[in-house]
């Protein structure tokens, strides 16, 4: 296999890339396509390090990952949607009414 | 088995490259729908990823889930949510520079940090799975507790009935906020 600390580095920049989004961009969707990315980030390094130990448990848990990064874009999308209704635009830092 | 081909360090070298752009271009672009789009391409090349890793159900999982749900998901909300279209930007991406990106030096210096750290890190030597073995054969028997799997993993039933919960409490909670109220003030 390739080096481990290359798909170290690999999944470090994409994570980083994901948390430079949710950093810079207003859009909620926006927020939830980066969140998607660290999440293929963190994943991306169970399955290498699976490998690199010859043990199934990372693979098994980059499964559950998947499934539960579906549930939370489900909801999210719900949130989204809600956002849209409320404060007819889904810019995050419009919606405030519960900050004071 | 464990050895480094040329070829493996090629095709990783070159599908680095892909998901490194496009994800790049996710978080750059100014429209939505093109992020959509260019995260499509770097999941794909995630998946290729997993391929060389020798998770082939992993990959198989992750264009299903995540290219055939997640992200029409997301461009379904797209659809829904956008009213202007400006027809400029429909054609080509542009990119969204700007002093917002400033906000972003938290990102890269996160980056720089967990790199930093990494050049003094030392790793075993790669074991990988023996050949002949079933991988896929394999993750189901862990999922389910059961033993006879010819690769060794922790046991997964618990974790495996608390996620199936999950998602069921996820998918009741989605329905419950996009429901609109019928005779509600909204």
């Amino acid at each position: 296999m390739v080096p481990i600390s290359y798909y170290i580095l690999l999944s470090a920049a994409i994570f980083s890339i994901g948390l430079f989004g949710v950093l810079t961009r207003r859009n909620a969707l926006m927020f939830l396509i980066s969140i998607e990315l660290m999440l293929n980030a963190a994943n991306l390094n169970f399955v290498a390090f699976s490998t690199l130990h010859g043990n199934l448990t990372g693979q098994v848990f980059s499964l559950f990952i998947l499934a539960l990064a579906a549930a939370e874009v489900a909801v999210g999308i719900g949130i989204i949607l809600v956002l849209q209704r409320n404060f007819s635009g889904i810019d995050v830092t419009k919606a405030v009414t519960l900050r004071w | 088995m464990m050895e480094t081909s040329i070829s493996d360090l090629l095709v990783f070298l070159f599908f680095s490259g892909i998901t490194l752009l496009s994800s790049a271009g996710v978080v750059l672009v100014k429209d939505v729908w093109h992020s959509a789009l260019l995260l499509g391409v770097a999941l794909l090349s995630i998946a290729v990823h997993y391929v060389l890793l020798s998770a082939e159900f992993i990959a198989a999982m992750q264009v299903l889930v995540y290219v055939g749900g997640v992200l029409i998901l997301i461009s379904f909300a797209i659809m829904l949510i956008r009213r202007k279209m400006d027809p400029k930007s429909m054609t080509s991406p542009s990119l969204n520079m700007g002093p917002h990106l400033l906000r972003g030096v938290g990102a890269i210096a996160f980056f720089l940090l967990f790199s930093s750290i990494l050049i003094g890190a030392s790793f075993v030597i790669p074991v990988g799975f023996q050949d002949g073995s079933s991988i896929t054969k394999s993750i189901g028997y862990a999922m389910f507790g059961l033993p006879g799997a010819s690769i060794h993993s922790e046991n997964f039933l618990a974790a495996f009935e608390i996620i199936d919960i999950a998602l069921v409490a996820a998918l009741v909670a989605a329905v419950m906020l996009a429901r609109r109220d019928s005779g509600g003030e909204n």
